[in-house]
């Protein structure tokens, strides 16, 4: 009986913790939407002019970097507490700073890891989406660490009757973006868990 | 008189002739490169002047056209050669950056090859490869550019077919995804062994699968192989690319690049200038984590 008592208990709270991860994660775009919108809306304007990647290299989103791509070189920098150099090095590059750093002060804010522009390829096209990455605490754990992402398409996207992103239209591939299968948020949005933010 | 001396003059003109890479090494420190056997516009005038083919019986998902396209791209752009993501492909990638630098006219023509009689030999290696492998190439998906590059897919699955390391050992044959396994991995003695073999280059290796090497000072070692020939660096990839926020103290080399300049800005920061991805970057590093990150540096002599 006691053994029975043990079992159920653990049982229980192993079914507890995998619904909140997928709960947690279907519901924190939802209520985030606006702010994540944003957020891509402005990053895809600025990348138009400058293309760059964002990344919070540490825990405590102190420590960032920026990959900067150019015609000849992509530049990776990397910014350490109490640095100062990020709006010289913006402004080095011709970013509008202001701007540039009140993305990036939104994006520490929701928590955001990556963010970056991603190509991908639909019937020899090459097309692009925005890629973002959030490190939010009820999603790890201290053994594993877990980030929401999100693909932004421009356009809307085909899925299963499970919601699984699928390459084309009456497909049954599933499309995997760097290796992960990603569910439907909505028609030109969809999400996975990922171990990497990138 | 005078004919002594034009004597002399001549006598001094051959002797400097005759010694100029020689003293040039001594006092200037450069090395001439003698692997470069083509060049891009010899390789783009045969492109120009082949007769297109109808398309390959043995590599049958491999359209002609694309194939061809492929080509002018290896030997217009070589620094756009991709590897793809999420697959185990880096250590061709960066392997191929010295046919492709060398040698692109006898890359493309060994690539026409392959593409028309299914098997080929490049610098006295046969590639012959499987059904699965022939059926394979141009069906990669969702690697980012490689999808849209079925030669490169060809070139690499070749490779990954006919060499093999004791990290193959667990899957030796090809299945579909399987380059995304350990079946594509590459040790650092088996990426030595290719080099050494593909390209016919005089190859000296520093260091080992999990240890790193005995190595003083990273930076100038680095700089000095630099100016002899093409460094490749086996490094962990995650001290360039970060990808989660946890850390293990053990830590292993994932990732093959090739050095194409390093300068020292200061005491804590290096400039390394490398390529991957298809892309040339500039990182900004410090020399902690660059004696931290590599497992293996790889010189590839400008002699053969």
């Amino acid at each position: 009986m006691r053994n029975y008592l043990f079992y159920s208990i653990i049982a229980c709270l192993f079914l507890a913790a995998c619904s909140s991860s997928k709960e947690l994660s279907a519901d924190y775009y939802r209520q985030n939407e606006e702010a994540l919108v944003s957020i891509k809306d402005r990053f895809k304007k600025i990348h138009r002019l400058h293309p760059f990647s964002f990344e919070v290299r540490d825990k405590n989103f102190s420590e960032v970097g920026i990959e900067i791509i150019t015609d000849t070189l992509r530049y990776i920098y990397h910014f350490n507490p109490g640095e100062n150099n990020l709006a010289d090095t913006l402004k080095a590059h011709r970013f509008n700073v202001p701007e540039m750093l009140t993305l990036f002060a939104d994006m520490k804010q929701m928590r955001c890891t990556w963010i970056t522009n991603l190509d991908y390829y639909e019937r020899g096209q090459e097309k692009y989406m925005v890629f973002l990455s959030l490190r939010h605490n009820k999603l790890g754990s201290k053994r594993k660490e877990k980030y929401f992402t999100v693909a932004f398409f421009d356009q809307p996207q085909f899925y299963d009757n499970k919601g699984r992103l699928l390459d084309k239209e009456k497909s049954r591939n599933i499309m995997k973006i760097n290796g992960q299968v990603f569910y439907k948020i909505n028609s030109s949005a969809c999400f996975t868990l990922s171990d990497t933010f990138r | 008189m005078k004919q002594a001396t034009v004597h002399i003059l001549i006598t001094i003109s051959v002797w400097l002739t005759v010694r100029t890479p020689v003293l040039a090494n001594k006092f200037f420190n450069h090395f001439p490169d003698s692997t470069q056997t083509s060049t891009q516009s010899q390789a783009i005038a045969w492109l120009d002047s082949v007769q297109r083919t109808d398309s390959s019986r043995f590599w049958i998902n491999v359209p002609p056209g694309i194939f061809f396209e492929n080509l002018r791209g290896f030997a217009i752009s070589p620094l756009k050669f991709y590897e793809g993501r999420t697959n185990n492909f880096c250590a061709y990638s960066a392997l191929t950056f010295l046919p492709l630098k060398n040698d692109p006219l006898g890359f493309c023509q060994f690539m026409l090859k392959l593409y028309q009689q299914g098997r080929a030999s490049y610098n006295g290696v046969n590639f012959r490869p499987g059904k699965a492998i022939l059926l394979e190439a141009g069906l990669l998906k969702f690697k980012g550019a490689l999808d849209l590059n079925p030669a490169a897919q060809m070139w690499f699955l070749c490779l990954a077919d006919r060499f093999k390391g004791y990290l193959n050992f667990v899957n030796r044959n090809f299945d579909k995804g399987d380059e995304n396994t350990l079946w594509a991995s590459t040790n650092y003695a088996k990426f030595n062994r290719m080099l050494r073999k593909v390209c016919k280059q005089k190859v000296r290796a520093r260091g080992a699968d999990i240890i790193r090497p005995f190595i003083n000072d990273m930076f100038s070692y680095i700089k000095e192989r630099l100016q002899r020939g093409t460094v490749f660096l086996y490094l962990n990839n995650r001290f360039l690319y970060r990808k989660k926020h946890t850390f293990s103290r053990f830590s292993i080399p994932t990732h093959y690049i090739i050095v194409l300049d390093i300068q020292k800005i200061d005491a804590t920061k290096i400039n390394l200038v490398y390529w991957d991805y298809g892309l040339k970057s500039l990182q900004q590093i410090s020399p902690k984590l660059l004696r931290k990150a590599i497992f293996g540096v790889t010189h590839a002599q400008n002699v053969k």
